[in-house]
């Protein structure tokens, strides 16, 4: 096995770029739900919860102006398969994930409908917002990280076979 | 009756000596990619089937296999 250093291949920088597009959804999945958890404390606990939701929107930023665009520019220097996006297992997971959290998202929406009409009724429109987003990317982050650590169980071999 | 894919790239890589990184850098997908295969957790497209097989100088089916199991018989 050689140790030295070898450029990321173009499906390596394709699977970063979608595992930090999983956490940046993550990140916002938990930043929707603490905002609309304000709507549900008192004064003092919400405006703790509201520093909490700045650091996670710095969070975001971080992530998103330097994670992505370094990982965008490694892609445009790489030109290994230029043509068309390479599949990947990451890409699959992703897919599921979207159908998942879209599943979910719908069956959560007919029982806040059905089940807690009066209470949503009473809420804030940007209440009924925020955890709907919340649900949508909560659900999918959560299936993505899931199905990732499943193969990771059975699937952690780099080397050489013998 | 259900069936499932069986590969045998975990065989042909040890012929070969090539590591999960070097076989997915030629066929040109990701590591992860490649042991999932391995593992059966992800199938792969007739593309990177075809491609694994082309790599190895094979026919696809010395690679990739269908085993079929059957569901528990009546009575």
């Amino acid at each position: 096995m050689s140790t030295d250093k070898q450029p990321l291949s173009r499906a390596e920088i394709m699977d970063k770029m979608m595992l930090a597009t999983a956490i940046l959804i993550a990140i916002l999945a938990v930043l929707y739900a603490v905002s609309a958890i304000e709507y549900l404390v008192g004064e003092t606990l919400a405006a703790y919860l509201g520093m909490l939701e700045t650091g996670l929107a710095v969070l975001v930023l971080v992530i998103a102006l330097f994670t992505v665009p370094l990982l965008v520019k490694k892609l445009s220097l790489n030109r290994q398969h230029p043509s068309g996006q390479p599949e990947s297992f990451f890409n699959d997971i992703a897919r599921q994930s979207f159908a998942t959290s879209w599943a979910v998202t719908f069956l959560a929406m007919v029982v806040m409908d059905s089940v807690t009409e009066d209470f949503i009724a009473g809420m804030p429109v940007m209440f009924t917002l925020d955890l709907i987003r919340a649900i949508l990317l909560g659900t999918f982050g959560i299936s993505f990280f899931v199905l990732n650590q499943a193969d990771s169980a059975g699937a952690a071999e780099q080397g050489v076979c013998e | 009756m259900n069936a499932r894919l069986e590969n045998r790239i975990r065989v042909f890589r040890a012929e070969h000596r090539l590591s999960q990184a070097d076989l997915a850098s030629s066929i040109g997908v990701s590591r992860k990619t490649i042991s999932t295969i391995e593992v059966g957790r992800f199938v792969p497209s007739t593309i990177i089937a075809l491609k694994i097989a082309r790599h190895f100088g094979v026919p696809v089916e010395e690679i990739f296999s269908l085993k079929e199991s059957q569901t528990e018989p009546h009575g």
